[in-house]
């Protein structure tokens, strides 16, 4: 007897839908894969010219402040919360994801130079302002502040030690204050007429730098009651950051258009010139990875640089951005906020290109072959080329020009004297990382 | 400032103002007093002398003891210091500088002229000293004692003695001896003017100061009396009293000295005094100016952080090296370890926590349980088996077990004794038993072990080859010569000599190669001496050919050929064929000589001998290559040119055709020369006669010729076959023609010459072409019949025995020119003319292009008659012009101007940043990473980014591990 029995195949009458995994059917033999570096090249010159179509960095705009942002906080644990402080001393705290202020007041009189969170509350977070007053707030308790400290002078910055209730501020002397005091409970002072900006080390608690209207950077340690170390630079520091992962190093946005990365056992020489901008950086911030930093300057535009090369991974402007005067990196080191002195906080991705959101598996790995092969082929002309283009206000591009311009000549007539002086050929090069640090006081 | 001091002055100040109250009054009295408090001073430090010294000693110079003033601690505050602190008041000090100043001046005027006791150094010091002094009035500093005086402890216990009697009544002494020394200043005042009586009253002034010393008790019993009546309530104000009486420590401890309450305080208060036992030993340096003293604080607070900071480093490090970075770092590593730190991972630890998990593990566990062989089991069954053995047998096996750790612990000692041993001799004695044991372990002393291993192998030969190189087995050394002087009367000498020769005669002997089969290198050996023999037969017979054909010339002969300029030309050709085989054979005997001479050299021939191969390598090397190259030299009459660059391959400084042939050994090879004739040669005579019979004389001659020329190859046929061992030959006809296809640079004969390379080719088919093409105008019959016998001479040649051609070598010397034989080498060789077409090519090639664009047959009629297009449509593409090529002037080299645009775009200008050659970089892009070249893992890997982060996850600094 035959028995039919009643087999189908779901392939058969089943539709095909999006979420069918098949297997994807390879073969290794490499005669069927011919021209490899060809292949590899092409696709890396798609990625980089993908990646240049795709480039939109700019995600939003936070506006809410009348006047322009002077400072700028991120939280340390809030990876969507950030402070900014306003010229008419106005405060907010901002919901980054939706792009609103969460809390404000009118906290100052004059400029607030300084916010940044407290460490020991989350809900805390600290202002300093040119009234001569630092005041502590708390966003769960109104628009009052929980205390006032008054100082003796405007303070210019404020920082806030990562773990004990110990804030510094930067005025005409760089003040070391205990929460719970009323009076600072160290007065470090050498030299300058005053002080810029003072900003705690994360990884080494207990040291501090701020930089001085003297052109100085000072380092100071909380165990003795005397700064430690100073270095005298050709121009003023304007700010100061910190890498969050390596304990010794430090980078330092110049009046010189460069910013420094220094490390203070050794700051007779910069470990990392990086240059690019046109105009005085104002401030600087580093990543929480501590691969990279950015650079806000008053040439309107903000750069993003990788700690190992010494020119610019990307340039972010827009065209009604004005004078920055703060950047921040996020917690997540997935972007990047600028607070100008249009009075708006921009959010900027740190990767111009990069696609927001989840990523299935496949892209993930087909991105990251992209990124190998874009690294792989770089030096390439053509890819080079492409990778390097930015398009730049025509400001920005001519102030560039004659930036190189003046330092090419500059060379040359150093290079001539050198040819037809002894004198001067005798003298010693030096490099390009020495050439803004004049000295180291002790 | 520290504390103690704070606490001094404070006890101190009372007592002290009234004093210095005083001093203010008259400077010179001041300045006296202070002397004499100076002196006290000294007293306290040891300075003192006995009385008879002491009374000595003033009697010599009064100030001398204050010259010794230099050795106190405060020596260190000097003249700069001086300077640097003049505005400084010392806490101490109630005096300000101005009057100091005075008093210095005062100072000098009175000692300016008799005694040179006071420099301004010394007159400060001593103030500051006195200060100091005053300062510390109630007390003695112990530690400046202890410091100064660590030579002559007998003062400081003497000191000590008397400070134990102050300590009792401090406060009367001082009252009186403020007393004392006031009547003096008071004297002295009034003395002032004199110099002379001054000096007299500071010497008086001593002496009188030992005597108050000795009487103190006395006079303190006397002072008793008028003291105030001592307690609390009655304390001496200081307005008030015209004594001065300080008020001291003591005198208001008095009244608590009974009650037992206030010990402890006691106690720290003798500390403070610098008695009881934790004394404050340091002296109270001045304050070095705050701005030094900041410096110095922050450069140590620095050195300190920097320190802390520095900490950090191996991680720091570890992050700026790692080849991925995950975000957050240190969740991460907590999951490995507390703050990044791996636990340390031992095998004991391993195998303390090993589970069976995977089903092998499991099976291998359950059989060893199975078998009983599990760790718990086998211990529970040893415990077993020692419960049943009896208390003797226990005790025999503890006993075996200690003698074992007995005899361990011995030999450990004994190694350790003996690693001690710094002997030189000795260590030598035991490496020469270390080395002796080794050779007899391999067996190289007497017979090649075949087992040794090629390491092995190379050290015993290059041991060899050291111990060939010393004297030390030749009787040269001065205890041998001494010995064989001697007459070797003691056995043992005798004994040592002889196994010297012995050892000597070891070395000297050859070295029999491990794999060496002798059977072929003596047949390949043979059949080449027996080539030689053939070959010199050969020319022989060519010469005697030759002088029948001269002769011939000689008799009539008719039509063209009796002409004489035929005759003539006959001649000469016939002449510069002989002198080429005189040529020839002079070459070939030289080097058959030559040969000779190195292996007579050598004692015993050995070819292709490993063990010789390690020692005489370039020997060997050095003489192979020039025979190669004499045999070029003939074949292609450029022997010269390739000589010379065998010698430079090799490095020999043989030259060409210098070589003497001793008469004598001439002699010995025409003695055994004429008994064998090679019977190939003999029928290849006489079929060239029978031609000759038959043929006309021209192509007979031409024939002699060619056969010379064949001679040469069939010679340089066996050659090869004997010398294919070492292929290291000059491919010159090769490397020509490499050169042309490149074409860059002009095959000028005299530039590749110097250029060749040797490269491990046989020339004989290189070199076969040559000549063939060179004597391509002989009839190609006769050539082909000949090499149609040449294919098996080989068998004929090996009957042959001597070299029998020598006999001609001797007279003929032709020496070759350079030129003649460069010219001769590349005789139909036209490279330059190749060359020169080549280039010729290519410019027009990279020139101007026209093209015909118009097409063909497109408005033209076919036919007759037909007129030429007018209009024809052509394309030039721009090329380079001749006269600007970069090669234009430059005759020997083409310069290649015409570049790929397309492949541009690929070719990067310079080495990219990290690499350092362009091979790396290369090799870089080299391997593919796609997914189509590699599995999936690979391709993960190579992909994945240096530096991941999670999205919305917070990345928090760094948290210090080690704190």
């Amino acid at each position: 007897m035959k028995v039919k029995a009643l087999s189908r195949s779901s392939n058969d009458y089943v539709r095909e839908r999006s979420q069918d995994l098949h297997k994807v059917q390879r073969n290794l033999n490499p005669t069927i894969h011919p021209f490899e570096q060809g292949r590899e090249y092409v696709r890396a010159l798609n990625t980089v010219k993908l990646e240049r179509m795709f480039a939109k960095p700019f995600v939003g705009a936070l506006n809410g402040h009348i006047d322009g942002v002077y400072s700028m906080a991120k939280h340390p644990t809030r990876l969507a919360s950030m402070i900014s402080g306003s010229g008419d001393g106005e405060i907010r705290v901002w919901d980054i994801s939706d792009q609103r202020t969460t809390w404000s007041a009118n906290a100052h009189n004059g400029i607030v130079q300084g916010v940044c969170a407290g460490a020991t509350d989350t809900s805390r977070f600290l202002s300093c302002s040119q009234d001569k007053t630092v005041k502590i707030w708390d966003t769960n308790s109104g628009s009052d502040p929980i205390h006032t400290y008054v100082g003796k002078y405007a303070f210019m910055s404020l920082s806030h030690h990562r773990k004990d209730p110990l804030f510094a501020t930067a005025g005409n002397s760089v003040d070391v204050w205990d929460e719970s005091r009323s009076e600072p409970i160290h007065e470090f002072e050498w030299g300058a007429d005053s002080y810029q900006s003072v900003k705690f080390n994360q990884v080494e608690t207990n040291i501090l730098a701020s930089t001085g209207t003297d052109r100085t950077i000072v380092l100071y340690d909380l165990r003795t009651s005397q700064p430690i170390s100073k270095v005298v630079m050709a121009m003023r520091t304007n700010a100061i950051a910190w890498n969050p992962i390596e304990a010794f190093t430090f980078a330092a946005a110049n009046e010189d258009h460069n910013t420094y990365l220094f490390d203070m056992r050794n700051m007779e020489s910069a470990h990392n010139v990086f240059k690019d901008h046109v105009s005085a950086v104002m401030d600087v911030d580093f990543a929480p990875t501590g691969q990279e930093i950015v650079t806000g300057s008053y040439d309107r535009t903000l750069r993003l640089y990788n700690i190992n090369q010494g020119h610019s991974r990307d340039v972010y402007h827009t065209k009604r951005m004005q004078r920055i005067f703060s950047v921040q990196f996020s917690m997540d080191s997935k972007f990047v906020l600028s607070g100008s002195d249009d009075g708006n906080i921009r959010l900027w991705k740190a990767n111009a290109s990069e696609k927001l959101g989840v990523k299935d598996w496949r892209e993930r790995h087909h991105l990251a072959y992209a990124a190998s092969l874009k690294e792989r082929f770089k030096h390439m002309d053509e890819i080079r080329k492409i990778d390097r283009h930015r398009p730049l206000p025509g400001d920005v591009r001519r102030a560039d020009r004659m930036k190189k311009t003046i330092l090419s000549s500059e060379k040359r007539k150093d290079e001539n004297r050198r040819k037809h002086s002894k004198k001067y050929a005798e003298e010693k090069r030096i490099p390009e990382r020495k050439k803004a640090i004049i000295g180291v006081a002790k | 400032m520290p504390p103690q001091r704070k606490g001094k002055k404070g006890n101190n100040n009372l007592p002290q103002k009234p004093k210095n109250n005083k001093n203010r009054k008259g400077k010179s009295v001041n300045d006296v007093f202070e002397a004499d408090d100076d002196e006290r001073s000294l007293k306290r430090k040891g300075h003192d002398l006995d009385e008879v010294d002491d009374y000595e000693y003033n009697a010599q110079d009064g100030v001398a003891s204050e010259d010794d003033e230099e050795i106190d601690s405060d020596d260190a505050f000097n003249d700069s210091d001086e300077e640097r602190f003049e505005h400084f008041k010392f806490s101490g000090s109630n005096k300000d500088k101005k009057s100091k100043k005075e008093e210095e001046e005062d100072n000098d005027e009175f000692s300016e002229k008799e005694i040179n006791m006071d420099e301004s150094d010394d007159g400060e010091e001593q103030q500051e000293d006195d200060d100091e002094e005053e300062e510390g009035e109630g007390y003695m500093d112990l530690s400046t004692m202890l410091e100064d005086d660590d030579n002559d402890t007998l003062h400081k216990d003497t000191v000590k003695a008397l400070m134990q009697q102050q300590e009792d009544d401090d406060s009367d002494d001082e009252a009186i001896m403020s007393l004392d020394e006031e009547e003096e200043e008071e004297s002295d005042n009034e003395d002032a003017i004199d110099d002379v009586k001054f000096i007299e009253s500071l010497e008086t002034k001593k002496r009188k100061r030992d005597e108050t010393e000795l009487a103190k008790k006395r006079q303190r019993q006397q002072e008793r009396t008028e003291v105030y009546d001592e307690n609390e309530f009655n304390l001496i104000a200081r307005s008030s009293t015209k004594e001065n009486k300080k008020l001291d420590m003591n005198d208001l401890m008095d009244t608590m000295e009974n009650e037992g309450s206030f010990t402890t305080l006691r106690k720290s208060l003798l500390e403070l005094d610098g008695k009881g036992k934790n004394v404050v030993k340091s002296a109270l340096e001045a304050p070095v100016a705050k701005r030094l003293q900041d410096r110095a604080d922050r450069q140590a607070a620095y050195k300190e952080t920097t320190k802390e900071v520095s900490r950090w480093e191996a991680t720091v490090n570890q992050n700026r090296q790692a080849e991925h970075l995950h975000f957050p770092l240190q969740n991460s590593s907590s999951s490995e370890g507390a703050g990044g730190r791996k636990k340390n991972i031992t095998s004991a630890t391993l195998a303390s926590q090993f589970s069976a998990q995977t089903s092998m593990e499991q099976q291998i566990e359950q059989a060893l349980s199975a078998a009983g062989m599990k760790d718990e089991e086998l211990e529970e069954f040893e415990a077993l088996q020692l419960n049943k053995l009896s208390v003797e047998e226990v005790q025999e096996r503890r006993q075996e077990l200690q003698m074992m750790r007995e005899l361990m612990f011995r030999s450990e000692i004994k190694a350790k004794r003996l690693k001690k041993i710094k002997s030189k001799s000795y260590r030598k004695l035991q490496r020469k038993e270390k080395a002796r044991q080794e050779l007899q372990a391999a067996g190289i002393g007497h017979e090649v072990d075949h087992d040794m291993t090629a390491d092995e192998q190379m050290k015993a030969a290059m041991s060899r080859a050291e111990e060939r190189m010393t004297l030390k087995h030749k009787n040269t050394s001065q205890w041998a010569k001494r010995a064989l002087a001697r007459g070797q009367q003691d056995e043992g000498t005798r004994e040592a000599i002889l196994e010297q020769l012995r050892r000597g005669e070891e070395l000297k002997k050859k070295v029999q190669g491990i794999h060496s089969d002798d059977e072929d290198d003596s047949g390949s050996d043979g059949s080449d001496t027996e080539d030689r023999d053939t070959i010199a037969n050969d020319i022989r017979q060519l010469q005697n050919e030759m002088e029948e054909e001269t002769q011939d010339t000689q008799q009539p002969k008719k039509g063209l050929l009796g002409m004489k300029f035929m005759q003539e030309a006959e001649k000469r050709k016939l002449a510069v064929t002989k002198a080429m085989v005189d040529d020839f054979e002079k070459e070939w005997l030289d080097e058959d000589k030559e040969e000779e001479n190195v292996d007579s050299s050598n004692g015993k021939i050995v070819q292709n001998n490993p063990g010789r191969l390690s020692f005489g390598h370039v020997k060997a090397k050095a003489s192979n290559p020039p025979k190669k190259s004499s045999d070029i030299q003939v074949e292609l009459n450029d022997a010269g040119q390739i000589k010379k660059l065998a010698h430079s391959a090799s490095h020999t400084t043989r030259t060409s055709g210098t070589v003497d042939i001793g008469k004598s050994a001439l002699d010995a090879a025409l003695d055994t020369s004429d008994n064998n004739v090679s019977p190939w040669l003999q029928q290849v005579e006489s079929r060239v006669k029978g031609k000759k019979a038959s043929k006309k004389h021209n192509t007979t001659k031409g024939k002699i010729e060619d056969k010379a020329e064949l001679n040469i190859e069939k010679i340089k046929k066996s050659r090869k076959g004997a010398e294919e061992v070492d292929e290291v030959t000059l491919d010159l006809s090769q490397t020509l023609s490499k050169k042309k296809m490149t074409a860059t640079v002009v095959a000028d004969p005299a530039t590749t010459t110097t250029t060749t390379t040797t490269t491990p080719t046989t020339t004989t088919t290189t070199i076969t072409k040559e000549t063939s093409s060179s004597n391509n105008k002989k009839k190609t019959t006769t050539t082909s019949v000949k090499a149609s016998q040449l294919s098996d001479d080989d068998e004929d040649y090996s009957s042959d025995d001597n070299n029998t051609g020598m006999i001609h070598a001797s007279n003929n010397k032709v020496a070759f020119q350079q030129k003649d034989l460069v010219a001769r080498a590349f005789a139909n060789d036209n490279v330059t003319q190749e060359f020169e077409l080549e280039k010729a090519a290519t410019i027009k090639e990279q020139g101007d292009q026209t093209e015909d664009l118009t097409l063909p047959g497109w408005g033209s009629w076919g036919g007759k008659g037909m007129k030429k297009k007018k209009n024809k449509v052509m394309k030039t593409t721009k090329g380079i012009d001749p006269l600007k090529r970069k090669d234009a002037k430059l005759m020997n080299v083409i310069i290649n101007e015409k570049r790929n645009k397309k492949i541009e775009k690929y070719e990067i200008t310079q080495v990219p940043y990290p690499f350092q050659t362009m091979e790396q970089y290369e090799r870089s892009l080299r391997a593919p990473v796609g997914k189509e070249w590699n599995t999936r893992d690979t391709f993960q890997k190579a992909t994945k980014p240096r530096v991941l982060t999670k999205l919305g996850t917070v990345i928090n600094p760094l948290d210090a591990p080690f704190k």
